[in-house]
């Protein structure tokens, strides 16, 4: 005998098991990438990056984007003097 | 090379790629970008600030100095300078958006090494990039769509 047909004529049950179901899609929906991030994937954009990007200060992202144009100068010094123009 | 900017207290809003890094863009720029009312006063004020790191007019063959050239700051419309601290271009509107005060009108306001300095808008960055249209512009649309989207 099916449990659920116990209970109130099978409706409680499957009351529950209806809304287990929607909370499962809405959880599901909220997991899907949006359009932005599908498109910014498919060109290549770090999404990861951004977010770390997002937990700093502004000051902190310009600290942050002042080093990492120190190091591109640095690797171009580098490649000057592995690879010196003729 | 931002910080000089801030430092002498000039009216000026950051606009492209350096407005990106502060909105949260993971790319790496050269030249900062800034939009001025470029007023004879304000010109008078930028060669005072930049006059230490001796900047040179890039477009110029010669690479004159923009200490000394032009004589007449009347007939400038945009600044395209190389410095000690690195490239500067100083412009009087932006592509696809407008004009210092309309730029201005729509910034944010960030605070920057204790001062309250204005940025371009996402909103105005996001349409200056795609009106410029080129792959690096197209990119940091991408994200900042997407940073705009994290923002909602």
């Amino acid at each position: 005998m099916d449990l659920r047909w116990t209970l109130q004529g099978g409706n409680f049950i499957d009351g529950i098991l209806n809304a287990m179901t929607d909370v499962i899609r809405d959880k599901v929906k909220q997991t899907e990438p949006s359009d932005a991030e599908l498109e910014a994937v498919q060109f290549g954009v770090d999404i990861n990056l951004i977010e770390c990007n997002l937990l700093l200060s502004h000051e902190e992202r310009i600290l942050q984007h002042e080093a990492a144009l120190d190091l591109v100068q640095e690797l171009l010094i580098a490649r000057e003097a592995r690879y010196p123009r003729s | 090379m931002l910080k000089v900017f801030i430092d002498a207290k000039m009216d000026f809003v950051i606009v492209g790629g350096f407005a990106g890094v502060l909105h949260g863009s993971s790319m790496v720029t050269k030249d900062l970008d800034l939009c001025f009312l470029l007023s004879l006063d304000n010109v008078e004020q930028l060669r005072s600030a930049l006059r230490a790191f001796h900047p040179k007019l890039r477009m110029t063959p010669q690479k004159l100095s923009f200490l000394e050239f032009p004589e007449d700051a009347r007939q400038l419309k945009n600044l395209y300078l190389e410095t000690d601290l690195g490239i500067v271009d100083i412009i009087r509107e932006v592509t696809g958006v407008g004009d210092f005060q309309r730029v201005a009108d729509r910034a944010v306001v960030v605070e920057l090494f204790k001062q309250s300095v204005k940025v371009m808008c996402l909103e105005d960055l996001i349409a200056a990039k795609q009106a410029l249209g080129r792959a690096k512009d197209l990119a940091m649309v991408k994200e900042l769509r997407l940073i705009q989207e994290r923002q909602r």
